[in-house]
C-alpha cells in the first residue's frame, strides 16, 4: 500500500504542474446540425486534450485549435465524428447512432440480443460501477441500482452473506434467492450456515467470491419470462454475470492495477441510553458487583461512590459514555487487483489476481480473499474456444456470532449496565487461563473479550470454478455451442470454545467440512436468419445439471488436553454426516421472430426431469411467450421528442422441484456413542411425501420503454403479476402428528407490482454534466391460500416474547405475530386488578409485517472536466422490524424511556419500609401511605367486579416490573417501522486526461477516487440499530444484538498500461 | 413448425434416456437408513424422559415449583414460583415428547405389529407409549393419543384429542394386553437401557403402571365407590396385583444414563445419554443458579429427622465450584446442622419460601463464637483466602452434590412407589381387598425409598436403627385415622417422587398431599397469572393455528373457563 500512496503523490504533483501551463491557440468556428436542423449542446473537443466546448442554441461553436489538431464532435444518440482541422471553419452534420438504438443486452443462455426485441424487462449493471467503492460481497453493491431488486446484508459484516430478492417472495419456504449464472454456467450460491433462533454464524454465500474486477456486466432477469430458459432453478429470477475477456484494443499487451483502501468505522451506534441510573436492581446495587451487571435498575450514578468489582478493583459508580462504541476498532479493507491481458488478433488471454484483506471493526476478526482468474479465448477456423479457470481462497478468522448466540458480542455489550465500563472486562481470564467469573457465570452474558480472545472460529474456503465453451460456426446462420462447467467448493468451518466458557464449560470444538461439487453441461444450437422483412432466431438445447454435496460435522466435547485444539483433544467425539445429491436433465428451445425491427415475437419451452421428485411426477414442461412492439418506428418524424418507444408483453410458467430425499422416511443412529444399547430414531422432523408435484409459477408482465428529448431522458415502466401455486411447502403442523412439518403441495402466493425506471441527463454544458437516475418499485406479496384447515404457516421464530413471523392467509407474506396487549372495547389496555400490570391476549395477533411497501434507488453523477462525483441512495419504506435489542434495552433499564416512575417508586418504597408496612396491599390504602404511595402507573383500565365497570388503573408498580413484564410477554411494544434512506455510495473520481499521461502512450489511464460505502444514513425510524441489521438472510423482520454496522471511506487508484 | 416438432422429438428422446432407476439411486440418501431395529427406537424413547434437555427443563421451570420441592433459582421462581404463564415453556412436553418418543414408539409399533418374532419389543414399545401418553395427559388433560404420531403412517396431521377418561380406560387395556404378549421363545429386546431386555421386568412394570393409574382414579372411589369408574379403578388394581407387580428394588424401572460432561451447547440438546435433570440441578450458570431446596421440602425432611435429609440436601459454598463438573463445592453441611442443633432458639438455617428468589430473603451470618460453624468459617478463611460471611446465602439448603451426577438414573417407576400404592389401596379410605396390611407396605415403602437413594446415588447404607428411629417419629409413625394414613403415605410418596417430578405433581394433585400453600399474592414477587397453584399446563397456542377444530373441542370440554386453574378429569374433589 505504501508504494501505492507514493505513486498517487507523484501523480498529484504531476497534475498541479500541468495545469499551470497555458497554450496560445487559433480559433475554429462552425455549426453542428443533424437531418432536422441545428443541434444544441453537442460537444466539441480537441482530441487528446481537455479543451472542449458545446454548441449554442443555433448549433454554433468556437474553439481554440491549431491546424493539424483533430476535433471530436459528439452528441447523445449520434455517432461521434473526428475531423482534422484544415481550416478555421468546420461545419458538421451528425448522424443518428444505430448502436444506441440497438442497445445490446445479455439474455438467457448468454445470448446477446437487441434490447428492443425483448418482451420482458432486463435490468443491467455495468462492472465499472462496482470496482471503485468495493464491497467485500459484490452482491451488496447492487443495492438501489435496479428497480425491483432488493438487497439486504446481514449483521454478519464483511464475511457475511447477502439476501437478494427479485420481485418478492415466490416460495413460502425456501431461500427465494435468484440463480447466478456466470458465463453460462450456474453458480453454487450455498449459504453454508446462518444464524437462527438460537443464534449462530453467517458463513457467507457463493456470490461473495466473485471478484468485481472481473465483471463486465450483470444482467438482471427479473421475471419468469426472462428466466424461463433456465428452468426450475430460475424461478426466483436470474442474475447473469458476464466476465471480462482480454482487451481487444490496438496493443498486444495491457497491464492494469486497481487498488482500494478503505477505513471502516461504526455507522449506527447504541446511544439511546439513559444517563441517570446505574447497575443494579430494585434501585439497589449488589455489594459483590457480580450480579445484575446487565441491569441498569440500580441507584443513581454517583461519581463519589466506588464499588469493588470482580477484578478486585475499586471503580467509581458513574455513567460510562459511548461504552458500547468504545469496544470496536477502526477497520481496514484493502483490495489490490492486477490484470494482465494479452491479445493477438484471434487469441486473447486475461489474467486477474486479487488480494482482499479486511480487518473488521470487531477486534480480532479479519478475513482475506485471494482470487485468481484466467480466461483464454481463441478461434481455430470456424471454431471459437473460450476457457475460464478460477480459484478463490478465502480465510476468515473470528466471524461475529449473531442473534441470540451466547457469544454475540453486540448483544452482550448492549445490555451492559450504564455504569459498567466494558474495558474492565479486558481482565477476562484467571491466572490459569480460565474464564474469569465477572457476573456469576451468567451464560447469557459472556465476557466479550473472552469471546474474541479465547474462543476462536475460523473458516477456509477453496473454490475451483472451471468453465469451457466451444462454438462451432457451421454456416453463418447456424452455430452449435457446447458449454461445460464445474465447481468444486470445499469449505471448512471450525468453532472452538475454550473450557470454562459459560454454556460450554467442558470446552467444545466443532469442525464442519462441506464438500460441494457441481457439474453442468449444455449443448445449444442457434440458428439465425433473415428473410425479407423478417428476422428469425431459433435455439434448441439440452442440459444436464448435477450436484453432489457431502457434509461432515465432527464435534468434540469435554476437552481433556487443553494444549492443542484438535478433535483428538476431546474426550467425547461425535460425527454427523449429511448428503445432498440431485440431477436435473433438461431440453429446451426457443424461437424469435422479428418484423421490420418493429414487431418481435418470442416463444420458449423447457422440459426438466428432476431426481428429487418421484418417477412419473418428475417431468415437467413449461412455456413462455413474449412480444415487443417498437412503436417509435411508426412516428419517425418526432425523433427528437421520442426517439425510442417500445411496448412489451409476456407470459410464462416455470416449474420448480425440491430438495432431494423428501419422498420417504429415513432413520439414523444418534451421533453419540453408547455402550450396551443403541439410540436410533426417525430422521428429521418432516413428514415425507412421495406424491409431490412440481411447484408452478405463472406470470405475465407488460410495460413500456421510452427515450425522450434526444435520448436525454428515459422512462421505463413495468407491471407484473405472478402467482405461484401448488407450492412444495414444508407446512408447519401440530407436533401431535409426530412431526413439526409435513411436505405438501399447497398454497398460492401472489406477487404483483410496478417498476419504474427513470434516467436523465439534466444538464449538459461544455465542462459539466449531471445525470440523475431513479428507480422505484412496489410489490404486493400476498398469501392467497395455504392448505385446508390451516391459515398460518410459521416462517421464523425468535427466542423472546413468543414472537414469530408467518405467512397468514389473506395477509402480506411475513406477518410479525405474537400475543398483544389485551385491550377493552375502547382500545384501553386492560391491567390486572391485583397487580396493576398489563394483561395480554391468549391468542396470537398480527402486529406488523416484514415486507417493504416500496423500494427505490437514486443515483446521480456529476461530471466537471475530469472530475466525476457519483452518489447512490437506497430507499426502503414500510417494513416492520421486531427489535430484540430494543426489547433488551427496556428490560434491562437502559432505554431512556424506562426513567419514568423510577424516582417515585424508590421514594415510595423507602417510605413504606420506614413506615414498617410489609404488605403491598396494605400500603396501597390511602389512610396508611399518607400520599406517599407512588411509582409507575400503567395507562390502562381494570375490570371492577363490584361495579361491573371499567375503572381507571390506580395501582402503582415498579417500572422494572412493568418493563420486565411487557418485554417478556408480548413483542408489541418493540416492533418498529424499519423504513430508511441510506446513502450507499459516494465516489469522487479524477480521471487523468491523456495529455497528462506520458507522450509515448505507455500509460493508458490513470484515475484516482475518493470512495465511500454506506457513509451515512439519511433517515431512519428505528433508533440505535442499523435497519439492515437482521441476523440472517431470511429477511423476516427479526433483529437481535446486531453489531454496529460498518461505514467505509477510502481511496481507489487505477492505472493502466 | 416442423422445427418445433423436431425440438419436441429431441426433448422426448433426451428425457426418456435418463432412466428412473438412476434417478432413484441419486435420490437415495447414502447417510441414512431405510429401516431400523425397533429396539433402537425404544432406547431413544426411554432415554428422552430424563435425557432430553428441551423437555426436562419443564421440571425446573414449572413442575418443581408447583410441587414445592425446589424454589429460589431464577428459572424456577420466575416461571412456576410466580405463576408466570409462558407459552413456549409450557409447550415443552407437548413439542418434545410427541415429536421424539411418541413418534418413534408409534412408528416402531406399526412396524412390529403382527410380527411373531418381534412380540417382545412390540409389547415393550406399547407399554412405554402408554407411559408417555400418561405424562402428556397428566400435564394437559385431553390430548391426542389414538391418532397421534401417525403423520407419516396415515397422514393424520390434526389428530383428535382423546378425553382423559378414554385414555385411562385405554391405558389399562393396552398394559394388560402388552403384558400378556411377552414370549421367552421370541426374539429378545436387544437394546434397552431401562431393563436390558428383561421381559419379566417389563411385565411387572406394566402391571405396576396399572396400579399407578388405578390409584390416579381413586378420587372417584372416595366420592362414590359404586360409580362405573370407581369400580374400574378398583378392579384394575386388584387384577394388576394378581398379575404380578414389582416385588423388590431389582424391579425398579430406572433408565440407565451415562456419565457425560456438563455442557449447554447446542448439540447437548440432542444428546440424551446423560441425565438432563441432574444437569439442570447443576445449573447452566452454576455459581449463581444452584438448586435451592424449597422451604416446604426442607421442613418435611428436617423437622421429621428424616435420615434422607442430608442425602437429598446440603449446605454448600459454591464460589469455588468447578464450572465444568460439580466438584469443588465447600461442604459446610455438618457445621450448619451442628450449630443449628446447638442453638435451637436461633434461625440459623434460612430457607427459600414458595415464590421467593434465593436473594429475596437475604440471611445474615450468625456470629456465634465457638460454634462449629464459626470454626469451619475460620478454616475456610485460611484455606481459601475468602470470607464466606459476605454472601451467606449458603445458609439456604441446596440439593446434595450426589444428585448432580449425569449418570443418575432416570426414574420411571420404583418398587417403593408400588409399596405406597399398595399401602394406600389397603388403608382405610379405600380398603380394597388386596389382602395387604397397609402399615406393613407403608413402612416397607419408606425403607425401599431410603434404599433407593443409597442404591442409586452412591451413598453409604443408612443404618437400620436410623430407619427404625425415623419410623418411630411422631408424624411418621403409622397413624390412626384413615385421613392421617392417606396423608402419611402420600407425603412419603411426594418425598420419593422428588426423583420423578412428573409423577410427584400428578400424585400431589390427585391426593392433595402434602397440602401446599401458594405464595402470598401481595408478597414481594407478584403472582402474575392467578393466585392458586396451577393444576395443569395450557395447550400450546400454536394448536389454534395447526389443529383448530380438535383443539377447540378439547378446550370446550373443560368445565368453566379454560385456564391452568381448571382441574383435570381425575382430579376429583
Amino acid at each position: 500500500m505504501i508504494s501505492e500512496f507514493r505513486r498517487v503523490l507523484c501523480l498529484i504533483a504531476l497534475f498541479l504542474g500541468v495545469t499551470g501551463i497555458a497554450f496560445a491557440q487559433n480559433m475554429v468556428t462552425g455549426t453542428v446540425v443533424d437531418a432536422d436542423g441545428p443541434l444544441i449542446g453537442a460537444s466539441v473537443l480537441v482530441k487528446g486534450t481537455t479543451r472542449g466546448t458545446i454548441t449554442d442554441f443555433d448549433g454554433n461553436y468556437s474553439i481554440e485549435a491549431n491546424i493539424g489538431d483533430e476535433l471530436e464532435f459528439s452528441y447523445m444518440g449520434y455517432s461521434a465524428q473526428t475531423i482534422p482541422v484544415t481550416s478555421n471553419t468546420i461545419d458538421v452534420t451528425m448522424h443518428e447512432d444505430t448502436e444506441v438504438l440497438s442497445e445490446v443486452v445479455v439474455t438467457a443462455m448468454g445470448i446477446k440480443r437487441d434490447r428492443k426485441a425483448l418482451g420482458y424487462e432486463v435490468g443491467e449493471v455495468k462492472g465499472e460501477d462496482l470496482t471503485k467503492a468495493k464491497e467485500t460481497n459484490v452482491a451488496n453493491s447492487l443495492a438501489g441500482r435496479v428497480a425491483g431488486l432488493v438487497v439486504q446484508g446481514t449483521a454478519g459484516g464483511a464475511s457475511g452473506s447477502t439476501r437478494v430478492m427479485l420481485r418478492g417472495t415466490t416460495e413460502m419456504t425456501g431461500n427465494n434467492q435468484p440463480l447466478y449464472v456466470i458465463d453460462g454456467v450456474p453458480m453454487d450460491n450455498t449459504n453454508y450456515g446462518s444464524a437462527g433462533t438460537e443464534g449462530g454464524y453467517d458463513l457467507g454465500d457463493g456470490i461473495s467470491s466473485i471478484n468485481p474486477d472481473d465483471i463486465e456486466t450483470m444482467s438482471v432477469l427479473k421475471g419468469p419470462a426472462a428466466a424461463a430458459l433456465y428452468g426450475s432453478r430460475a424461478s426466483h429470477g436470474v442474475i447473469l454475470i458476464t466476465t471480462k475477456k482480454a482487451d481487444t484494443g490496438d496493443s498486444k499487451w495491457s497491464v492494469e492495477y486497481n487498488g482500494t483502501l478503505t477505513f471502516d468505522s461504526q455507522l449506527s451506534k447504541w446511544d439511546n441510553v439513559q444517563q441517570v441510573y446505574g447497575m443494579g436492581s430494585e434501585g439497589m446495587y449488589n455489594i459483590d458487583a457480580v450480579s445484575n451487571t446487565n441491569k441498569s435498575w440500580g441507584p443513581k450514578a454517583d461519581e463519589g461512590l466506588t464499588l469493588r468489582y470482580f477484578d478486585g478493583q475499586e471503580h467509581p459508580f458513574k455513567i460510562i459514555p459511548n461504552n458500547t462504541a468504545n469496544f470496536f476498532e477502526l477497520g481496514l479493507t484493502a483490495t489490490n487487483t492486477a490484470v494482465v491481458s494479452m491479445n493477438t488478433g484471434r487469441t486473447g488471454i486475461r489474467f486477474t489476481y486479487t488480494d482482499m484483506r479486511n480487518k473488521d471493526i470487531l477486534p480480532n476478526s479479519n478475513m482475506s480473499r485471494n482470487t485468481l482468474n484466467l480466461r483464454a479465448n481463441t478461434s481455430i477456423g470456424p471454431v471459437d474456444l473460450d476457457f475460464t479457470v478460477n480459484y478463490t481462497h478465502e480465510d476468515v478468522k473470528n466471524r461475529p456470532a449473531l442473534g441470540d448466540d451466547k457469544s454475540n458480542v453486540g448483544k452482550n455489550l448492549m445490555t451492559l449496565s450504564t455504569t459498567y465500563d466494558q474495558q474492565w472486562l479486558k481482565n477476562y481470564q484467571t491466572a490459569d487461563g480460565e474464564y474469569q467469573n465477572w457476573n456469576g457465570m451468567d451464560p447469557y452474558n459472556v465476557n466479550p473479550y473472552w469471546d474474541i480472545n479465547k474462543n476462536k472460529n475460523q473458516s477456509y474456503k477453496d473454490l475451483f470454478r472451471m468453465n469451457g465453451k466451444i462454438v462451432y460456426n457451421i454456416i453463418p446462420q447456424l452455430k452449435i455451442q457446447a458449454t461445460v462447467g464445474a465447481e468444486l467448493n470445499r469449505f471448512q468451518f471450525s468453532d472452538f470454545k475454550y473450557p470454562t466458557t459459560p454454556g460450554y464449560e467442558s470446552g467444545r470444538l466443532q469442525n464442519s467440512f462441506f464438500n460441494n461439487r457441481m457439474f453442468n453441461a449444455e449443448l445449444l444450437a442457434i440458428y439465425t436468419d433473415t428473410w425479407g422483412d423478417f428476422d428469425f432466431t431459433a435455439t434448441a438445447g439440452a442440459n444436464i445439471y448435477n450436484v453432489n454435496n457431502h457434509t461432515t460435522v465432527n464435534t468434540g466435547t469435554d476437552m481433556g488436553m487443553r494444549e492443542i485444539v484438535t478433535i483428538a483433544s476431546f474426550q467425547d467425539q461425535s460425527v454427523e454426516e449429511n448428503a445432498y445429491k440431485k440431477r436435473i436433465v433438461s431440453v429446451f428451445g426457443s424461437a424469435n421472430l422479428g418484423w421490420r425491427h418493429m414487431l418481435y415475437l418470442d416463444a420458449t419451452v423447457r422440459g426438466d426431469k428432476s431426481s428429487s421428485l418421484a418417477s412419473g411426477k418428475n417431468l415437467y414442461v413449461y412455456p413462455s411467450v413474449s412480444a415487443s412492439w417498437v412503436f417509435s418506428e411508426l412516428i419517425k418524424s418526432n425523433r427528437k421528442v421520442l426517439p425510442y418507444g417500445k411496448l412489451r408483453l409476456s407470459w410464462a410458467e416455470v416449474g420448480s422441484d425440491t430438495d432431494p430425499y423428501q419422498l420417504g422416511l429415513r432413520y439414523s443412529k444418534s451421533q453419540f456413542g453408547t455402550s450396551g444399547y443403541t439410540i436410533g430414531s426417525v430422521y428429521g422432523n418432516l413428514v415425507p411425501n412421495p406424491d409431490l408435484r412440481p411447484t408452478r409459477t405463472r406470470s405475465w408482465e407488460t410495460g413500456f420503454e421510452t427515450k425522450w428529448c434526444n435520448h436525454r431522458i428515459s422512462l421505463d415502466f413495468t407491471f407484473y403479476h405472478q402467482t405461484s401455486r401448488d407450492q412444495i411447502i414444508a407446512m408447519a403442523t401440530s407436533p401431535t402428528s409426530g412431526y413439526d412439518y409435513r411436505l405438501i403441495n399447497a398454497g398460492a402466493i401472489l406477487n404483483q407490482g410496478f417498476e419504474i425506471t427513470f434516467g436523465s441527463r439534466i444538464v449538459q454544458t461544455k465542462d459539466f454534466s449531471w445525470d440523475l437516475n431513479i428507480n422505484w418499485s412496489k410489490n404486493n406479496n400476498k398469501v392467497l391460500a395455504l392448505t385446508e384447515g390451516t391459515t398460518e404457516l410459521e416462517l421464523a421464530k425468535a427466542t423472546w416474547c413468543n414472537v414469530y413471523v408467518s405467512a397468514r392467509e389473506g395477509e402480506q407474506y411475513g406477518s410479525i405475530c405474537g400475543p398483544a396487549l389485551a385491550r377493552n372495547a375502547d382500545g384501553r389496555v386492560i391491567v390486572d386488578a391485583n397487580t396493576g400490570l398489563p394483561t395480554f391476549t391468549t391468542e396470537n395477533k398480527v402486529l406488523g409485517n416484514a415486507q417493504w411497501d416500496w423500494t427505490g434507488g437514486l443515483s446521480t453523477t456529476l461530471r466537471w472536466r475530469m472530475l466525476t462525483l457519483t452518489a447512490l441512495f437506497d430507499v426502503k419504506v414500510g417494513a416492520d422490524l421486531f427489535s430484540m435489542s430494543e426489547r433488551a434495552a427496556f428490560e434491562t433499564g437502559k432505554a431512556k424511556e424506562t426513567l419514568a416512575g423510577r424516582a417515585e417508586w424508590y421514594a415510595s418504597e423507602e417510605a413504606r419500609k420506614a413506615a414498617g408496612v410489609t404488605s403491598m396491599a396494605e400500603w396501597r390504602k390511602a389512610e396508611v401511605n399518607q400520599g406517599q404511595y407512588n411509582g409507575y402507573l400503567v395507562d390502562g383500565v381494570y375490570w371492577d367486579k363490584a361495579s361491573g365497570t371499567w375503572k381507571e388503573n390506580n395501582i402503582y408498580v415498579n417500572p422494572e416490573d412493568y418493563w420486565y413484564e411487557v418485554s417478556r410477554k408480548s413483542p408489541e411494544m418493540f416492533i418498529y417501522d424499519n423504513s430508511y434512506i441510506k446513502c450507499r455510495e459516494l465516489t469522487l473520481s479524477l480521471d487523468f486526461p491523456k495529455e497528462w499521461l506520458d507522450k509515448k502512450g505507455i500509460v493508458k489511464h490513470v484515475g484516482i477516487s475518493f470512495v465511500a460505502r454506506n457513509p451515512f444514513i439519511v433517515w431512519k425510524n428505528i433508533k440505535d440499530i442499523d435497519p439492515d441489521a437482521q441476523y440472517n438472510t431470511s429477511g423476516l423482520g427479526l433483529e437481535y444484538g446486531s453489531l454496529p454496522s460498518r461505514r467505509s471511506y477510502g481511496l481507489n487508484f487505477n492505472i493502466k498500461f | 413448425m416442423k422445427k418445433n416438432l423436431y425440438i419436441l422429438l429431441a426433448c422426448a428422446v433426451v428425457l426418456a434416456s435418463c432412466s428412473d432407476k438412476i434417478y432413484e439411486e441419486i435420490n437415495t440418501d447414502f447417510t441414512k437408513a431405510e429401516t431400523i431395529n425397533p429396539a433402537f427406537q425404544l432406547s431413544y424413547a426411554e432415554l428422552q424422559i430424563f435425557g432430553d434437555m428441551n423437555y426436562v427443563d419443564v421440571h425446573r421451570l414449572y413442575t418443581y415449583a408447583f410441587t414445592q420441592h425446589l424454589m429460589g433459582c431464577w428459572n424456577t421462581t420466575n416461571y412456576g414460583g410466580q405463576h408466570r404463564m409462558d407459552d413456549n415453556e409450557m409447550a415443552r412436553p407437548w413439542n418434545n415428547l410427541y415429536t421424539a418418543a411418541f413418534r418413534n414408539l408409534t412408528d416402531a409399533i406399526a412396524h412390529t405389529d403382527g410380527d411373531k418374532e418381534q412380540v417382545n419389543v412390540n409389547a415393550a414399545l406399547r407399554i412405554f407409549r402408554v407411559y408417555v401418553g400418561s405424562l402428556l395427559t397428566d400435564y394437559y388433560g385431553d390430548v391426542p393419543y389414538t391418532e397421534a404420531g401417525l403423520g407419516h403412517l396415515t397422514g393424520v396431521s390434526q389428530p383428535k384429542y382423546d378425553t382423559q377418561e378414554e385414555l385411562y380406560r385405554l391405558f389399562f387395556k393396552e398394559l394388560k394386553a402388552a403384558a400378556g404378549q411377552f414370549d421367552v421363545t421370541a426374539k429378545a429386546i436387544d437394546s434397552d437401557p431401562m431393563f436390558n431386555g428383561d421381559i419379566e421386568a417389563w411385565r411387572k412394570f406394566a402391571n405396576s403402571l396399572r396400579l399407578r393409574y388405578a390409584m390416579r382414579l381413586s378420587g372417584f372411589y372416595e366420592k362414590d365407590p359404586a360409580s362405573d369408574i370407581a369400580v374400574l379403578a378398583k378392579s384394575e388394581f386388584l387384577d394388576a396385583l394378581k398379575a404380578g407387580v414389582m416385588t423388590s428394588s431389582a424391579d425398579d424401572a430406572c433408565v440407565h444414563h451415562d456419565k457425560v460432561s456438563y455442557s449447554f451447547g447446542q448439540e447437548s440438546y440432542k444428546d440424551f445419554r446423560g441425565n438432563a435433570l441432574s444437569k439442570y440441578f447443576y445449573g447452566n450458570d452454576p455459581a449463581n443458579n444452584p438448586s435451592y431446596v424449597c422451604q416446604t421440602f426442607w421442613e418435611k425432611l428436617y423437622n421429621n429427622h428424616d435420615p434422607r435429609t442430608t442425602l437429598l440436601c446440603g449446605f454448600y459454598i459454591d464460589d469455588f465450584m468447578s464450572i465444568s463438573t460439580g466438584e469443588g463445592r465447600l461442604d459446610v453441611t455438618d457445621a450448619v446442622l451442628a450449630t443449628q442443633a446447638a442453638n435451637p432458639d436461633k434461625d440459623i438455617i434460612s430457607t427459600v419460601a414458595p415464590g421467593e428468589f434465593s436473594w429475596d430473603n437475604w440471611p445474615t451470618y450468625p456470629n456465634i463464637s465457638g460454634s462449629a460453624l464459626d470454626s469451619r468459617m475460620q478454616e475456610i478463611k485460611v484455606t481459601h483466602d475468602f470470607d464466606p460471611a459476605k454472601d451467606p446465602r449458603w445458609l439456604k439448603p441446596k440439593l446434595a452434590n450426589n444428585l448432580l451426577r449425569s449418570q443418575n438414573p432416570g426414574v420411571i417407576m420404583t418398587y417403593a412407589e408400588v409399596c405406597f400404592l399398595r399401602a394406600e389401596a389397603a388403608a382405610g379410605l379405600l380398603g380394597w381387598e388386596t389382602g395387604d396390611i397397609a402399615q406393613e407396605w407403608y413402612e416397607e415403602g419408606i425403607r425401599a425409598a431410603i434404599y433407593f437413594l443409597t442404591d442409586n446415588y452412591n451413598y453409604d447404607y443408612v443404618l437400620d436403627s436410623d430407619i427404625a428411629a425415623y419410623l418411630a417419629e411422631p408424624t411418621i409413625k403409622w397413624g390412626v385415622t384413615p385421613e392421617q394414613q392417606k396423608s402419611q403415605i402420600n407425603t412419603q410418596a411426594w418425598i420419593l417422587h422428588f426423583h420423578n417430578p412428573a409423577e410427584a405433581w400428578a400424585n400431589q394433585r390427585r391426593s392433595d398431599i402434602p397440602v401446599l400453600t401458594p405464595p402470598d399474592p401481595a408478597g414481594k414477587n407478584p403472582l402474575v397469572d392467578g393466585n392458586a397453584i396451577p393444576v395443569r399446563l395450557c395447550y400450546p397456542l400454536k394448536e389454534e393455528t395447526y389443529s383448530l377444530d380438535a383443539y377447540q373441542a378439547a378446550k370446550d370440554r373443560v368445565a368453566g373457563d379454560y385456564s391452568w386453574h381448571a382441574r383435570l378429569w381425575w382430579d376429583v374433589k
